[in-house]
């Protein structure tokens, strides 16, 4: 199997799990337990805060565990309880749908419009803002498209109009440099998984002195404001993965840019009539997403699969309507060029030899669809 | 289906391809496809095997297709 979906989940790093296991088996205590048992587990988390810190610029006490990013994005968002929020067109589900929520409830919400790069404009965020405006979330990096957001900008107009200030980083996080401080944030959002850490464990930045309502009831787990037993391990696994993937993060970044333009390259002496959607030059460096002329991107991906080779496409049929991806609509796609892309997104894993077997499958899978429609 | 019209493999003219052959005609190659392949030739078209398909299918029923 050739995996290159990698910025739908990441495998799970071999040291990481060696980390991890101990806490699953020998090491499972309680961290709240008061035996060495359970402060050795404490301890585990501690530690892991520590390294979610150090990697994002932050203090161990601005950061909080959840259980992904979903959930860190649905409780910074439901803490707004009237006035005006501010977030943009390509966001994640789980901002859009937590703004629909909001909206339910009386409460404002914009939804900034994206270049043809998939750019929030600052003048655009400027024109919004209104004397009531609660919240701005804006995401640090498209997960379908790649494109970074000028967050340092938007941090800094913010800061200085005492506005609370959101990112979903979870597709930036461990793949970019980030420093919540730099990026004026008030509140960030990263998720394990993305970076050969474990599915399960979020991570939730919280500025010291912002204040989040309790999200579960419990006991005294993280400051109190979200009970329940701490999944140690996930824990443990999201501070090591994320401390791996800073300490070599020029290196892969290097690796899977090369990785990006050799797929580009490579496809586009074949098939001269691709388009490729972003940013070229403020983007992440594994991610690219491509439109094939007359091909549905859901086709080339389930071909692909039948290769043993793993990609995405954002609007995939799964009840006989298709839609298509919202991101893709945003940046002025027509309908059927947006259902016509593809993702592939490269990870820690992935070597050139695979990058030329994807080219040389996709160019294959495009010719027979093109054929077969004839 | 159009109509309910029988609808033939335009390659080796097997009769009355199925729900599933024409689920899949659409799937792995487009929504407006005219000439349609019967499984084994689909498999053969694409170089897989029949089991192959048929184990694709069963995914795109679980996740709620309705072309199949």
């Amino acid at each position: 199997m050739i995996y290159a979906d990698n910025a739908a989940t990441t495998k799970l790093s071999d040291s990481v799990l060696k980390k991890m296991l101990p806490f699953l088996q020998e090491q499972y205590g309680n961290a709240s337990s008061q035996y060495s048992l359970g402060v050795k587990a404490k301890r585990a988390v501690e530690q892991a805060r520590q390294h979610v810190a150090v990697a994002i610029g932050a203090e161990p006490s601005e950061i909080m565990f959840t259980s992904g990013g979903s959930e860190s994005n649905s409780w910074v968002l439901s803490s707004v309880r009237d006035g005006h929020v501010i977030t943009s067109s390509i966001e994640h589900h789980s901002v859009l749908n937590s703004c629909r929520s909001l909206e339910s409830k009386g409460i404002d919400v914009t939804y900034l419009p994206v270049d043809g790069k998939g750019r929030v404009s600052l003048n655009s965020l400027k024109e919004a803002i209104r004397s009531d405006t609660k919240l701005v979330s804006i995401m640090l990096a498209n997960n379908e498209i790649g494109t970074i957001q000028p967050i340092a900008e938007i941090g800094e107009y913010l800061r200085e109009r005492a506005i609370l200030f959101h990112t979903d980083a979870v597709q930036a996080v461990g793949h970019i440099p980030v420093n919540v401080k730099e990026l004026g944030l008030d509140f960030f959002t990263a998720s394990s998984h993305k970076f050969n850490g474990a599915k399960g464990t979020g991570i939730l930045y919280k500025r010291n002195g912002n204040l989040l309502p309790p999200l579960i009831f419990g006991g005294s787990q993280e400051c109190g404001v979200r009970g329940g037993t701490e999944n140690i391990a996930g824990i443990v696994a999201a501070g090591y993965a994320l401390s791996e993937s800073v300490a070599d993060m020029a290196a892969m970044a290097e690796k899977q840019s090369a990785f990006v333009q050799a797929t580009i390259y490579g496809i586009r002496a074949k098939i001269p009539t691709i388009i490729i959607n972003g940013d070229d030059h403020n983007c992440l460096p594994g991610i690219v997403n491509i439109v094939f002329d007359g091909v549905k991107g859901e086709s080339l991906m389930h071909l692909l699969d039948l290769k043993g080779i793993c990609v995405s496409t954002s609007s995939a049929c799964t009840s006989g309507k298709d839609e298509p991806s919202q991101v893709l609509m945003a940046l002025g796609l027509t309908e059927e060029q947006a259902k016509s892309a593809i993702r592939i997104s490269y990870g820690r894993y992935n070597n050139m030899h695979e990058v030329e077997t994807i080219v040389a499958n996709i160019c294959d899978a495009y010719d027979k669809i093109l054929t077969a429609k004839l | 289906m159009s109509g309910g019209k029988q609808i033939n493999c335009a390659y080796c003219d097997k009769d009355k391809l199925t729900k599933n052959d024409i689920g899949l005609n659409k799937k792995l190659i487009h929504h407006q496809v005219e000439r349609m392949m019967c499984m084994t030739c689909m498999a053969a078209y694409f170089e897989t095997t029949e089991d192959e398909l048929k184990e694709m299918i069963e995914g795109f029923k679980q996740q709620g297709c309705i072309l199949f």
